[in-house]
């Protein structure tokens, strides 16, 4: 990283004509020398979900001159790498190696770059000097242009800055040149964060995306209202990731879209009695749909990420042999992403957001005698829905041995989402310490039974990939034969993993937890 | 943290030259650098424009002061300067005050590690307690050396002594300094140095009026004579000690 400047200050100044003025003020009171003025342009990046912003990372493809460079700066230190050409790397494994890398990836993990705002830069640097013509105080003025692109339309010129880094052991020199600017130029300190400010100039405020769960109920409120708000932010971050998924940027969009859809589908499912039982039942239908012409590329997606952890769970020599299949996934992945573009296209899908966005906004009274808990208070029927749920997963756990069929684990899988969609709709009514405790407890269950289904369901589509292959004839006899040993590899950790339950079971049901759970939802 | 250590037996050698202009070419790339200046003559701290102190030395050497209270920022970002002090021509003596002394030194900067990602120490010549603080701190050696037969010899003797006194992770990487091509002799040791024990740097600082300069200008040779021979040798000689 480099350097930290100790408190550097900054100013932003109303005009040209008082920077100006502050410039010839300055001129007659210290022994300032002016460097030429330098032309950049920068394209301040981030996630589709701030996650640069989030970490207090602001990420920047710099061109100046012939060259491009990328930026990050954090907590006034910064690091910076070259790029090759003028392309940006959309995605962390695209970054050139080194600390930029090291420190983005795992901020950003599998998400990609987008470029976010335009902004063109002047900036002339000024130094103060000393008798022995030593540099004592750096003052950088900057002029900032929004953009529309590189060499675009201007959009709106920012504020000239003035910003001042003191230099190591010349902290008085500094001293002396702020309170000049402060009390002899009555300027005032602000701290401007261009990308910001940049952003503002288009209509945006980082972080605008939010996590899908954010949103504050009240264990007061009525059912109904609670159940609507739940199913208004799934359908914002369908919406919001539709784009995305179009587009294929990222994997992410369609995960977080599809599991929009999911929730969807559980809180209709799981909070009964609240809306119309023709309106569950079609649109239960409705989404399952979604989720069904969703599902192929998203699997897809999951086995193109695998393709390292399989070509390491190989002998050195087999490793390559997978190119095969790694061929085979990327082409169906093209031909399912085009024909989920199309369902998404489809009338269907579009009626069935158009119908859905208007049962949410138009709160019909419902029959009581169909929906008999749209009006009872929310923590009621929460704290019952869950005190259920909790207690079928342990019912169902317990009763699983070591000779218990396969079936039985995924069955409980199945019920342990139930319970955590649940725990976690309703997270923002409880006291969250206590409520995040039992929601870790619960995940950790989770992971052990969600593996043991994995690998099973990697192990048949490995089978499923290899048949196809060969009816598309390209299946060379040394790949199927790496794929066989991949699904003796995942048949053995599937074992393993079988093995593991009923210690992670017996975690999760402790005497301890059975009584948080009922001291929080038992009614 | 890497620290590396400009340093011969012999003055006027091109030591000093040596750390100012390969640590402003770490600098430049990036690095967060600092120059520690150990020579109470105060050349390196003199060509950043930096006043020297006569006391304070040791005040240094004991600790007692907040480390970063002694560094200057110079003219150049990322690049700082522990300026010198004249009474550190008593450094040996300080040094003497402690159980280990030769250890001393690298305890005095080690707090300096998240700071800077590269520390170069500009030595006085001579062999003393300070330049064992000095083999003890660094990971390596730079040895400026002037390719005459004494000076070949200096380093032979450079390096029995290192090798006898166990400084076994000690990198010592010559190259030759003040390279005058015109003499018949600095051609000959340039390409067979005749030592054995360590391997040259394949870059050589040629002897030139651009470094002499510095003096005048006060600033690192890439500041004012970039596409001099000299500067581009300095280049050369930062990306082969950067390679390793």
């Amino acid at each position: 990283m480099g350097p930290r400047p100790n408190l550097p200050v900054a100013y932003e100044i109303e005009s040209e004509t008082s920077l100006r003025r502050v410039l010839k003020m300055l001129a007659e009171h210290f022994p300032l020398e002016r460097s030429p003025a330098l032309e950049r342009h920068l394209v301040c990046l981030d996630t589709f979900d701030w996650r640069l912003y989030r970490a207090d990372a602001r990420l920047s493809a710099v061109t100046r001159g012939q060259g491009t460079l990328l930026r990050l700066e954090v907590n006034g230190s910064w690091c910076e790498s070259s790029l090759n050409g003028s392309v940006v790397p959309a995605f962390s494994w695209e970054l050139p190696a080194g600390d930029l890398h090291d420190l983005i990836a795992p901020l950003i993990d599998v998400r990609c770059l987008l470029p976010l705002v335009n902004l063109q830069v002047r900036e002339q640097a000024l130094r103060i000097l000393n008798a022995d013509q030593k540099t004592v105080v750096r003052l950088t003025i900057e002029h900032t242009t929004v953009t529309t692109s590189e060499g675009g339309q201007p959009v709106e010129s920012l504020q000239p800055v003035l910003r001042l880094a003191p230099v190591k052991g010349y902290q008085k020199a500094a001293r002396r040149v702020t309170d000049f600017l402060e009390s002899e130029l009555k300027l005032a300190r602000s701290s401007p964060d261009p990308m910001v400010l940049a952003l503002a100039a288009i209509g945006r405020t980082p972080g605008d995306r939010r996590d899908r769960l954010t949103f504050e109920l009240d264990s007061a409120m009525r059912c109904d209202a609670a159940l609507r708000t739940i199913h208004r932010t799934q359908l914002d971050t369908m919406r919001l990731n539709e784009d995305g998924v179009r587009r294929n940027l990222d994997s992410e969009f369609l995960h977080e879209f599809r599991v929009a859809v999911r929730r969807t589908r559980a809180a209709l499912a799981q909070v009964r009695g609240v809306y119309p039982p023709d309106v569950v039942a079609h649109f239960k239908k409705e989404f399952r749909w979604l989720g069904g012409v969703t599902g192929p590329v998203r699997d897809l997606d999951v086995y193109l990420f695998m393709m390292d952890d399989y070509r390491a769970e190989l002998p050195e020599a087999l490793g390559d042999e997978l190119t095969p299949l790694h061929e085979h996934l990327r082409r169906h992945h093209r031909s399912e992403h085009r024909r989920l573009v199309r369902a998404l296209g489809s009338e269907r899908y579009q009626t069935l957001l158009h119908d859905w966005q208007q049962f949410l906004d138009t709160a019909d009274e419902c029959d009581p005698e169909f929906c008999p808990n749209a009006t009872r208070p929310l923590a009621e029927v929460s704290s019952q829905r869950i005190w259920k749920a909790f207690r079928r997963v342990v019912s169902q756990g317990r009763a699983i041995t070591a000779e218990t069929p396969a079936e039985a684990l995924h069955r409980l899988r199945i019920e342990c989402k139930k319970l955590r969609y649940l725990m976690e709709f309703f997270r923002s009514i409880h006291d969250p310490k206590q409520i995040g405790r039992l929601i870790r407890a619960l995940k950790k269950l989770q992971v052990n039974l969600g593996d043991f289904n994995d690998l099973e369901i990697q192990q048949g589509s490995l089978e499923r990939f290899a048949l196809e292959m060969s009816e598309e004839g390209e299946a060379p006899v040394r790949c199927l034969m790496a794929m066989g040993r991949l699904v003796d590899h995942l048949y053995e950790r599937q074992k393993t993993e079988r093995t593991r339950f009923s210690r992670c079971f017996a975690r999760f049901s402790t005497s301890a937890n059975e009584k948080r759970f009922r001291r929080l939802f038992k009614r | 943290m890497k620290i590396l250590a400009t340093y011969n037996i012999k003055g006027g050698v091109g030591k000093t030259a040596a750390a100012v202009n390969l640590a402003y070419l770490a600098a430049r790339e990036g690095a967060r650098t600092l120059v520690v200046d150990l020579d109470p003559q105060g050349a390196s701290t003199f060509y950043f424009r930096i006043k020297a102190k006569r006391k304070g030395g040791k005040q240094l050497i004991q600790g007692k002061r907040n480390i970063h209270t002694f560094i200057r920022g110079t003219d150049y970002e990322g690049l700082d300067l522990l300026r010198a002090r004249f009474s550190f021509r008593n450094m040996d003596l300080q040094l003497s005050d402690f159980k280990k002394p030769a250890r001393r030194l690298a305890r005095v900067i080690k707090p300096l590690a998240k700071d800077y990602d590269l520390i170069f120490l500009d030595c006085p010549p001579s062999i003393s307690l300070v330049s064992e603080s000095v083999f003890v701190a660094a990971d390596t050696l730079l040895v400026p050396t002037i390719p005459t037969t004494l000076s070949v010899r200096t380093l032979q003797q450079l390096g029995r002594h290192l090798h006898g006194g166990g400084h076994k992770k000690l990198r010592v990487r010559p190259f030759f300094s003040m390279v005058d091509r015109r003499k018949s002799l600095h051609r000959q040791i340039c390409e067979q140095p005749g030592d054995k024990t360590y391997t040259f740097l394949e870059t050589h600082i040629p002897y030139a009026s651009a470094v002499e300069q510095m003096g005048i200008r006060r600033a690192p040779l890439a500041t004012y004579a970039r596409s001099t021979p000299a500067a581009r040798a300095f280049e050369a000689l930062w990306s082969e000690i950067k390679e390793g």
